[in-house]
């Protein structure tokens, strides 16, 4: 195995694999930042260049642009409160509001040290599981997959900004929006009202662009004194700060990490899930919660962590059953058969060469991007500082194509204009905006596994070992969140008897 | 105008102590969303087994939270906080600042803005990206930010330019060209 490792490492560091490496950087960092324009658009733009070469080089490419692209996705999350990418939604909640105080430069540095660790964790993830996959992904079905999703619903107190109550609500927009198109199973128009665009349903683009986005491009706008913009000057000093934060939260940071890379290598359970996951329970677990939304750097950290970890852990299907996990693996796993590559037993076998030198291009692609990330962020972070009415013209184009790009229709800017007034009436009048995301990005997944599993086992899938283990996690997770908003209840009552409130 | 109204229960025995509010946005949000999960869960009724079960479950759901927290909204409304003491802007949650910027909104704002976002548009639906991007920027910076003729149009021409640039030539991904065809 140690020879086979090395050799792979010799094939991702010669002269072309390297030089496609780099291209493929450069165009993963320009894709992330624009927003929409989402890494499965690129990679199926790109696969026509690989026709002819080598798996490794062509690998290289495509494995390096589409990396990067996350990794860059969350700059524009830290920059503007525009996600760069669908999976760097959970970066504006924290990436931002540093930014807006001034710590743009500190917000880079721990987004970009996260990220790092989180795909070399995902990388060698994927090589710790070559021996095991096979065993280990058949374990999981449908059923395991519904349990899942269900977990990730129970991050809904966390993410509800005070009102459970008000975030269960927003959730259940969220999942009954998610049913809008042709239904999976009979073929029935499901809340489409006649429009022909909305049987795919409504996109996650459209939506994270709207709802996170455009309050922020109203904001600045309507700022007459620029009293949203940087309150403080941007402190580019800080990136080192911000990868010495990282640091700090080494635990945060691999427990983050770990959260991306196994929940990347469920079918269907997307980067989306995985970040807002990490970021609940980065937030559950914290000794200040109440920093979070408002710039906590435990956040930036969680959400840059699971943007690139989930990476390796969306190979493991992938290559071992030639099962993509979303639909940019989907692409991927398209550049495998072009290539000449069976994805499944032969990936672990007679192309192992191969399989190890995926590894060795997200772990060199990563440092490619580290480096040229640290290189653009002084002048990027310099933007920060351009008036808010400056940007305007720029944050409503991208805005715009961001949404556009999702399915090249009109429609998609309708739905994103929709989803912005949606945004600003949550800002305007303190309901939250992620429950409703979260619910969205998960009520396809629940639908499909829970009508898988019904299927199959009608109701005795509840008692299955990994779903009475997922049961149990949401069990405690509960008993947490009961305990925590107990306590945060009783520290306040208390507060106010000690000032002398009324209570 | 005020967005909260008196609690009738509280209104009667309100001398000198804090009275409950009836919050009327969450009030008027509430009862929509509620009206919205009653009709999803009729329309769920008309479709077959599979294509219903989830939607039905969903909206039902759907309807109970909002129902309850409609109660919640009627009959027990959180008691006023005691007057706040005067947080610097800064330090306040980024969530409050929100709030708070979009409450001191005058119509005036509104109106500009949406008419701004509305004619950008508009205009993209009939003449594309190019001349819309091209036309707001212009205009948006030299009437709104006050900026000169000059920096206003440079502005305009370098970001459609770099639009063109990276969607057109480098990417070939197609962008709105709007009625006239213009992109």
């Amino acid at each position: 195995m140690l020879d086979a490792i090395w050799s792979a490492l010799g094939e991702a560091i010669t002269p072309m694999s390297l030089l496609m490496l780099l291209i493929g950087v450069v165009i993963g960092f320009l894709v992330g930042i624009l927003p929409g324009l989402g890494g499965a658009v690129t990679l199926a733009l790109l696969i026509p260049v690989t026709f002819g070469m080598d798996p490794v080089p062509a690998f290289s490419l495509l494995l390096g642009m589409y990396v990067v692209s996350a990794i860059a996705g969350d700059f524009t999350s830290i920059l503007f409160g525009i996600p760069g990418e669908p999976t760097a939604a959970a970066m504006v909640l924290d990436g931002y509001p540093l930014n807006k105080k001034g710590q743009a430069g500190r917000a880079l540095g721990a987004s970009l040290a996260s990220s790092a660790i989180g795909s070399i964790f995902g990388a060698i993830l994927l090589m710790a599981l070559i021996p095991v996959m096979r065993p280990l992904i058949m374990s999981i079905s449908a059923p395991e997959l519904f349990a899942a999703a269900v977990l990730g619903l129970t991050f809904i107190a966390s993410l509800s900004g005070g009102s459970i109550h008000k975030g269960l609500v927003m959730a259940t927009v969220g999942v009954l929006l998610s049913l809008v198109g042709i239904d999976p199973n009979l073929g029935i128009e499901r809340y489409t009202f006649g429009s022909l665009h909305l049987w795919e349903g409504i996109g996650i683009v459209p939506v994270v662009v709207g709802l996170l986005g455009g309050a922020e491009v109203l904001q600045s706008m309507l700022d007459k004194d620029g009293e949203t913009k940087t309150i403080v000057a941007p402190h580019l000093g800080g990136i080192l700060v911000g990868v010495k934060d990282s640091f700090r939260h080494w635990w945060l940071m691999l427990r983050a990490s770990a959260i991306g890379a196994v929940l990347g290598m469920l079918p269907g359970l997307g980067g989306s899930v995985s970040q807002f996951v990490a970021y609940g329970h980065a937030r559950q677990t914290s000794k200040r919660p109440e920093e979070f939304g408002n710039g906590s750097i435990e956040g930036v950290i969680a959400a840059g962590a699971t943007t690139t970890a989930k990476d390796g852990g969306h190979l493991v299907p992938t290559i071992a059953f030639g099962v993509p996990s979303g639909a940019s693996m989907a692409v991927l796993l398209g550049a495998f058969l072009i290539l000449g590559l069976n994805p499944g037993p032969e990936m672990l076998g007679k192309n192992l060469d191969v399989t190890l030198s995926l590894v060795w291009i997200i772990v060199l692609s990563t440092i490619a991007a580290v480096i040229l990330g640290y290189l653009l962020i002084r002048p990027l972070a310099k933007l920060t500082s351009v008036t808010g009415r400056l940007l305007v013209p720029f944050l409503v184009a991208m805005l715009t194509i961001g949404a556009f790009s999702n399915t090249s229709s009109l429609d998609d800017v309708w739905i994103m204009l929709v989803f912005l007034a949606i945004g600003v009436l949550c800002s305007r009048f303190r309901w939250p905006r992620i429950p409703l995301l979260l619910g969205l990005v998960l009520g396809e997944i629940l639908e499909r596994y829970f009508t898988v599993s019904y299927s199959l086992f009608q109701f005795n899938w509840v008692s299955r070992p990994g779903v009475i283990i997922v049961e149990l996690i949401i069990a405690a997770m509960i008993l947490f969140t009961a305990v925590r908003v107990a306590r945060k209840k009783r520290a306040s009552k208390r507060e106010l008897l000690t000032i002398g409130g009324h209570v | 105008m005020s967005t909260e109204m008196i609690h009738p229960a509280e209104d009667a025995d309100a001398s000198g102590s804090r009275s409950r509010r009836v919050h009327r946005p969450d009030l008027i949000i509430t009862s929509v969303l509620l009206l919205v999960f009653i009709v999803a869960f009729l329309m769920a009724t008309g479709w077959r087994d599979l294509a219903a079960y989830f939607p039905l479950g969903v909206s039902g759901m759907g309807a109970i939270a909002s129902a309850s927290f409609l109660v919640r909204v009627l009959f027990f409304p959180p008691k006023p906080h005691s007057p706040e003491p005067d947080v610097p802007g800064a330090a306040k949650s980024v969530a409050e600042q929100e709030y708070e910027f979009f409450k001191n909104l005058s119509k005036r704002d509104w109106i500009t803005s949406i008419c701004w976002l509305g004619g950008f548009f508009i205009a993209l639906v009939i003449f594309g990206i190019y001349v819309a991007v091209v036309a707001f920027t212009a205009g948006y910076l030299r009437y709104q930010a006050a900026k000169s003729w000059w920096f206003s149009w440079i502005y305009a021409a370098v970001l459609g330019g770099v639009i063109y640039g990276i969607f057109e030539i480098t990417l070939k991904l197609p962008l709105p060209d709007g009625l006239l065809g213009l992109g």
